[in-house]
């Protein structure tokens, strides 16, 4: 077989056919490996090295940053909106495939909704981090003003991070259950007590599948709407104000098909590593890619088609500011990263996902990884250049003002923030089963220990 | 006035001067406290005075020397010249509701700029600003390429329809009764929505302790009380039409310093705005002069208006960077 | 008592020069002869008019008018004086000028304007001023910021605003606390 430590996790209760015993072997969590351990240790520095950093811009002020008065939003607003956008998945796997009766969908379901859940914590954190004042976060509850899109965006991300855990967790019971009746014997103490708690008395009992069933159906109608606010929401925090580039009532719709793609590309890649590592082969196949790269494909088209509304109506009319702010896009300062990010982030991809052969898992894994680092970019390329060319001419400053390039305290909490991210997602994977077992059992017709069979389909 | 003795000279006409005392680093008080004063509107400037003399002051022998209005030179006795007014009770009187009856204005005449750069000095001096920093910027326009370049002072506009304050999360930026949109840094959270939603990049923020740094000679110079912002790292400031100065009915900084008479400043109720040598009608001067507003077609509703640079005073002229 | 009174006039007086930006005191004499300014108004139903009359009061009572001396006229505003009237007129034999007033200018809350009418640095007379309060003004009303507006404070938020939010978080809000209540039920019912 493999790697597999399969002593630590066996199956203790009878064991009904080899094929229980494989599947559960098989999506049981595993203990890390040397690169497990190595991948665990190097995030856990990055996110050390930002540790520190953020105590630099607690004690000396944002000052630490590029940030200046003209470009006063910059590298975590912007790393902000990518956290945000990812956090979108959720709602695409959980909600969209399944109320459309996409089948394939089983064992991706897990992973995107821990994206998603990792992504909003992870945005909540790093846009504290952008505050000038993070010692009054409070003053938003009891000082809110309702007219105010940060504070619909506070209200939005709450709901929406409060939705994604019950999605995520709902659909995770029987697995617990699962992992608490195993016969553990090489778990620690808290982990048999997690799962006795979070299992909430699972039996598998007919009524108790119906209510999780029923509520995932009534939480999958619900999370579609929040979804798409979510991100319009965030997107009206440039598109309320009048600078050129921002003022476009393109932004919502701009916004949430990026953040599909982008959430799409983030599912394939983590898939392509979990398969590799944990040797998923028979559960995250060659079809799953296909069918991942075939919806990005299609989300990919949708972007372009927002990408081609904003950029050419705008570019048709070249308003004075709006004109020369495109014009640094298209051939001035920050033409390299435009390029870039359009053709390697966006066209390439669709390219290349066209063809069967590039759906298979490693080239998909390949592109998926262009369309996210495309996706950070393009985030920049939405803050920046706009606050580079206000109205008011920028004069009589010092040099550096008239550019944004971050600091290494603003490099390091930003790869700090993703690698917390991936620490998630990692720490998730460690502990819980990161397919869904019993959707699995129940596909394939595989009876799992007879308390915890579904039978209530 | 400025010739006075140490002992600056506090007096009460139809307004209080409140004598901010109280140093402590609670700036929401010095705010509070500032603010009040100018929504305090006193009566009786001569039943005060009378109070005054009813004392038995004892003469203390020590003439000053005092500048009459009509330009005599008095010799007073010191004892006249009271430095501790002790504060008059204010009614509780909301912070945020500005001077009532006023709807300050400004008017900004563009023919008559020529890039001094007293008004950025003067207000740089006002607030406590270090050298980089100011909240009035003078920007060389030049709306095409054939058309003239001009100088153009730009404070903030104090918008009537203002996008800063509608975006504020937390209400630290405000409207006021009297026009202003003032800033409370003891609420604000620092993050810098309103500055991205000024479309006249009016407001400065405190990046960090460097950024209002007040070296030694210029603190020497700066009278303690005539604070009108409290810089507070994290938060962001801009300029605020000086209310410490409309309560003692004087006009801001930026007006006097200006040695061309360019700010006019007024209020709007009044229909009246002086730049300190002139007092011209408010609603005259604009039809005279073909006042307007700087994109005027945003819907921010400006409360400064720009008189357009024709018939120029001076001929545009490139100067080396005016320190401020 | 006298004292008191004698500082009053030596001391405060000049003072008071200092903390009034305009003078309170009407008819304020030079420190030359005993001129005086009187005011007088006329407010007809198409034009309003001030005269200001410059007369001398000789020691025995009897007032002599001067003549051409140039008479200035202004409102008192917050900052300054506006100049109303056009051009500065001296006075005529009668030792007086009128001057047209306009109608349309704005006065406090309940109209009333302070007209002043002045004699700067004249030759003979030095300063002289005169002024009266009067309801020739248009009385102006400042409202207080109550309008509901989306720049308001958050408690004067736009109705529509207001409601379309709160309607939304308690829907959505209470579909999750249903949902977490079904998980309660699903743990007792586990309970057996």
């Amino acid at each position: 077989m493999s790697n597999l430590s399969i002593t630590e996790e066996q199956e203790g209760a009878a064991i009904h056919d080899e094929r229980t015993h494989e599947l559960v072997a098989d999506l049981l969590p595993k203990k890390f490996g040397t690169a497990g351990n190595l991948w665990v240790a190097s995030l856990f520095l990055v996110v050390l090295i930002g540790g520190y950093a953020y105590y630099h811009q607690l004690r000396d002020g944002l000052i630490v940053t590029d940030m200046r008065d003209f470009t006063s939003w910059g590298i975590y607003i912007s790393n902000f909106v990518f956290f945000v956008a990812i956090s979108l998945v959720g709602s695409l796997v959980s909600a969209i495939l399944k109320l459309s009766n996409v089948e394939w969908r089983t064992p991706l379901v897990r992973i995107a909704e821990i994206i998603a859940v990792s992504a909003i914590m992870l945005a909540a954190l790093i846009i504290i981090v952008d505050m000038g004042r993070p010692d009054r976060i409070w003053h938003l509850f009891v000082y809110g003003r309702i007219q105010s899109p940060i504070i619909w965006d506070v209200i939005v991300i709450t709901t929406y991070f409060t939705i994604s855990v019950l999605l995520l967790y709902l659909p995770l019971l029987p697995d617990l259950a699962l992992c608490r009746d195993s016969v553990k014997t090489n778990i620690p103490r808290w982990r048999k007590k997690l799962y006795r708690v979070l299992a909430l008395n699972w039996k598998g009992t007919r009524s108790q599948y119906k209510i999780m069933k029923r509520a995932m159906q009534i939480l999958a109608v619900l999370i579609i709407p929040l979804a798409l606010m979510i991100h319009t929401v965030t997107s009206w925090l440039f598109a309320t104000t009048y600078r050129a580039g921002w003022d476009s009532s393109n932004f919502g719709p701009y916004f949430v098909s990026g953040a599909f793609m982008v959430g799409a590309a983030s599912v394939i890649a983590v898939m392509y590593v979990l398969r590799n590592h944990y040797h998923l082969d028979k559960y995250i196949t060659h079809r799953h890619f296909n069918n991942m790269g075939k919806l990005l494909v299609l989300l990919s088209l949708i972007y372009l088609y927002f990408n081609i509304n904003e950029y050419l109506v705008s570019g048709y009319k070249m308003k004075k500011v709006e004109g020369e702010q495109l014009l640094d896009l298209f051939t001035g300062s920050y033409a390299p990263i435009f390029w870039m990010v359009q053709i390697l982030g966006m066209v390439v991809p669709i390219i290349v996902l066209l063809f069967k052969q590039g759906r298979k898992p490693l080239p998909a894994f390949i592109i998926a990884v262009m369309v996210v680092v495309g996706a950070w970019f393009k985030r920049f390329l939405i803050v920046t250049p706009t606050l580079l060319h206000p109205f008011v001419p920028i004069q009589h400053v010092p040099e550096s003002w008239m550019h944004y390039i971050p600091t290494w305290e603003e490099w390091s909490i930003t790869a700090a923030s993703l690698a917390g991210a991936l620490l998630v997602i990692t720490f998730f994977v460690r502990v819980f089963p990161i397919v869904t077992i019993w959707e699995i059992a129940e596909e394939r017709g595989i009876k799992l220990e007879p308390h915890l069979n579904p039978e209530v389909k | 006035m400025d010739e006075f003795s140490e002992g600056v000279l506090r007096t009460k006409t139809q307004k209080i001067i409140r004598t901010v005392e109280d140093q402590s680093d609670n700036s929401r008080r010095k705010f509070l406290k500032a603010t009040l004063v100018t929504g305090a509107m006193v009566t009786g400037g001569l039943g005060t005075l009378e109070v005054l003399s009813e004392e038995t002051k004892k003469e203390t022998g020590e003439k000053i020397r005092l500048l009459s209005p009509d330009g005599k030179i008095v010799e007073v006795d010191s004892s006249v010249i009271n430095p501790a007014i002790p504060d008059i009770p204010l009614s509780a009187h909301n912070v945020r509701d500005g001077v009532p009856g006023k709807k300050f204005v400004m008017v900004i005449d563009l023919s008559k700029c020529k890039n001094a750069g007293k008004c950025r000095k003067a207000c740089s001096k006002m607030h406590y600003l270090p050298e980089d920093r100011s909240y009035i910027k003078i920007d060389k326009m030049q709306d095409a390429e054939t058309t003239a370049p001009y100088w153009m002072p730009t404070p903030c506009f104090h918008c009537d329809n203002p996008p800063c304050v509608k975006v504020c999360p937390v209400d630290a930026t405000f409207k006021l009764s009297d026009g202003i949109v003032a800033i409370d840094n003891n609420r604000c959270i620092g993050c810098r929505f309103c500055m991205v939603a000024c479309p006249y990049s009016a407001r400065v923020f405190n990046w960090g302790e460097e950024q209002f740094k007040i070296t030694e000679e210029r603190f020497e110079e700066i009278k303690t009380h005539e604070s009108c912002s409290s810089h507070v790292k994290g938060t962001v400031e801009k300029c605020d039409f000086c209310p410490s100065k409309a309560i003692k009915n004087e006009l801001p900084d930026c007006v006097n310093a200006c040695p061309n008479g360019v700010f006019y400043f007024g209020d709007e109720n009044e229909d009246v705005v002086t730049n300190g040598d002139e007092t011209v009608r408010l609603s005259q001067l604009l039809i005279d002069k073909a006042g307007y507003r700087y994109l005027e077609e945003l819907g921010t509703k400006p409360r400064v208006y720009y008189l357009p640079p024709a018939n120029r005073q001076f001929p545009f002229k490139e100067v080396n960077e005016v320190k401020p | 008592m006298k004292n008191c009174l004698l500082n009053y006039f030596q001391f405060l007086l000049p003072a008071i020069f200092l903390l009034t930006s305009e003078n309170l005191f009407a008819q304020e004499a030079s420190d030359s002869a005993q001129a005086t300014i009187q005011l007088s108004f006329n407010d007809r139903d198409t034009v309003r008019q001030v005269t200001a009359k410059i007369v001398r009061m000789s020691a025995d009572g009897k007032e002599t008018p001067v003549k051409d001396v140039e008479i200035h006229f202004y409102i008192a505003r917050m900052y300054s004086l506006l100049p109303v009237g056009g051009d500065v007129q001296t006075t005529d034999e009668s030792g007086s000028v009128t001057i047209d007033f306009p109608k349309d200018l704005p006065g406090d809350s309940e109209g009333n304007l302070t007209v002043i009418a002045k004699v700067e640095d004249d030759d003979a007379l030095g300063n002289l001023e005169s002024e009266k309060i009067l309801k020739w003004g248009v009385p102006v009303a400042n409202k207080a910021l109550t309008k509901r507006a989306l720049w308001a404070s958050g408690a004067n938020a736009p109705i529509p605003l207001v409601i379309a939010v709160t309607s939304m978080l308690l829907l959505v809000w209470g579909v999750i606390i249903y949902i977490v209540a079904q998980l309660f039920r699903i743990k007792k019912l586990g309970r057996v």
